[in-house]
């Protein structure tokens, strides 16, 4: 970290020594609601490298949101960040990667860089490509941070997966591939695709998987496996989780 | 012979508890997907564990009620 | 013969339901690893049983769809409801089958909003009600796609058409 005000109030932190995030390589999969504000989170702490993946364009509903701005309306989202972020702390590496992870030249890209990064966040909204990303990080072994957001917009999780250590995304679902579970309700009836999103919650949500991207890059404290917020009573809940044996994903000694 | 599962949403307000008697020789996987569709919810991305986050222990419901009749379920939080 | 879920032997696998069971794939590989000629063949044989079944018990074959890439990451074909007929196009990308396919309708997708953004077509139905109760793993098919989401979608948006007297 250099010896500039920029860092000062970092450098009388008590619990670690934040100058070694400059030495850091974070991955954040997602760069919408929950993933934009994370990356100026930890760019502001002075991590050395921020890698982004996101496919998607800035839109006018995503600006109920924190960190893009209603001129940046139609630009990619990771290239809109790329300026917010070199705005707020110029000492932060960007690699900008407009894909999706799940093809091609994402895909080549995420095998690429995330081998090679200390944490991967995960702020996607897809169930699907969650389970991807822990399948990925465990079998490089790299942390992974998830978050994310209730459908009604009001509570929050960070689920924090130490491959070989803490219970993985995929672990102590015991319905995921039951049959039974499989029948499919009728539930076409829904309407629209997208859920509520409140700016309040997601800055809590960003806010706890920062935290806990702090003490697992640093080794501090002691790293919450699963944390759930509750915004409509002001409750938050610790859970911590132990590996499933029988996790199709990590278990039997990944 | 019946055994009497109680399956406690945490991630709910109030923490709602559903008891399921339930067989012994009863697939776990299907016990708590009857107790999920009681609450009202679908199975399918619901966690369960033991209290204090434990896996569950095993595959039918006598192997599972050995170690505790109380299940924790938690709905995670999915949109990013 | 490509393998069959019965002679892969997993337990969590098997199910009384007869349409899944033979439904599923055995082989977990995605397009570029070598195992994949293996899955696309079981792929195909799920589609032609579903077919089958769509044929002869159910007395309606709502689909028709065939490969377009030669490793078959690619389909295109026809989908009917209400005596009406439309596109559909379905691409799996490089993690298949450890995600869904992508599906595209395009000329319903322009009737309704339950569609959603993709880096690979642009815009694709929308399967997020799949999300509560998700059932996809390494297994599931083109054919279980189709029969668990398509078949929906396509009713639903013809309900929502019909009731705003655009069908």
């Amino acid at each position: 970290m250099a010896v500039t005000e920029r860092y000062a109030r970092l450098r009388l932190f008590g619990h670690a020594d934040l100058s070694r995030l400059a030495a850091k390589r974070v991955a954040i999969v997602g760069v919408g609601g929950l993933g934009a504000l994370s990356a100026e989170i930890l760019a502001r702490l002075g991590v050395g490298e921020l890698v982004l993946f996101d496919f998607d364009t800035v839109e006018e509903a995503n600006l109920n949101r924190l960190v893009f701005r209603t001129d940046q309306v139609g630009q990619r989202k990771v290239e809109a960040i790329r300026d917010h972020l070199a705005a707020a702390n110029p000492d932060v590496k960007i690699t900008s990667h407009p894909h999706d992870v799940t093809d091609g030249p994402g895909l080549e890209a995420l095998t690429a860089e995330v081998p090679r990064c200390d944490l991967v966040l995960g702020c996607v909204d897809t169930f699907a490509v969650r389970l991807f990303l822990n399948a990925k990080c465990v079998a490089w072994r790299v942390p992974f941070i998830d978050g994310g957001a209730s459908e009604d917009g009001v509570n929050g999780s960070v689920h924090v997966v130490l491959p070989g250590k803490t219970a993985c995304y995929r672990c102590n679902r015991p319905a995921l591939s039951d049959e039974s579970a499989m029948r499919p309700t009728k539930r076409e009836d829904r309407g629209a695709c997208h859920f509520t999103s409140l700016p309040t919650t997601m800055a809590v949500v960003a806010s706890l998987q920062c935290q806990e991207a702090l003490k697992v890059l640093l080794g501090f404290g002691k790293v919450a496996p699963f944390l759930q917020y509750f915004g409509l009573e002001g409750r938050l809940e610790r859970v911590d989780w132990k590996r499933d044996p029988r996790c199709p994903a990590c278990g039997r000694r990944r | 012979m019946p055994v009497t599962l109680r399956f406690i949403f945490i991630s709910d307000a109030d923490k709602p508890t559903v008891s399921l008697k339930v067989p012994e020789d009863m697939l776990f996987q299907e016990a708590f997907v009857l107790a999920a569709k009681r609450q009202g919810k679908d199975a399918g991305i619901l966690t369960a564990t033991y209290p204090g986050g434990s896996p569950i222990a095993g595959g039918t419901v006598a192997e599972v009620a050995d170690k505790s009749t109380n299940i924790h379920v938690i709905d995670p939080s999915i949109v990013g | 013969m490509p393998l069959r879920i019965r002679d892969y032997g997993e337990a969590h696998l098997r199910t009384d339901d007869d349409l899944f069971y033979f439904l599923q794939c055995a082989t977990v590989a995605t397009p570029k690893e070598p195992a994949w000629g293996d899955r696309a063949a079981e792929e195909g044989y799920a589609l032609d049983r579903f077919v089958e079944y769509l044929r002869y018990l159910e007395r309606d074959e709502w689909f028709t769809i065939r490969p377009t890439s030669p490793v078959g990451t690619r389909w295109t074909g026809k989908v009917r409801q209400a005596g009406r007929e439309w596109d559909i196009e379905l691409v799996l990308k490089d993690a298949y089958p450890h995600i869904p396919p992508a599906c595209r309708i395009p000329e319903l997708m322009h009737y309704t909003d339950r569609k959603v953004d993709d880096g690979v077509l642009g815009l694709r139905i929308c399967d997020m009600h799949m999300e509560r109760n998700y059932w996809w793993d390494g297994h599931s098919s083109i054919a279980m796609y189709l029969k668990r989401e398509v078949s929906y979608w396509v009713q639903s948006v013809v309900k929502d058409m019909r009731g705003k007297g655009w069908l």
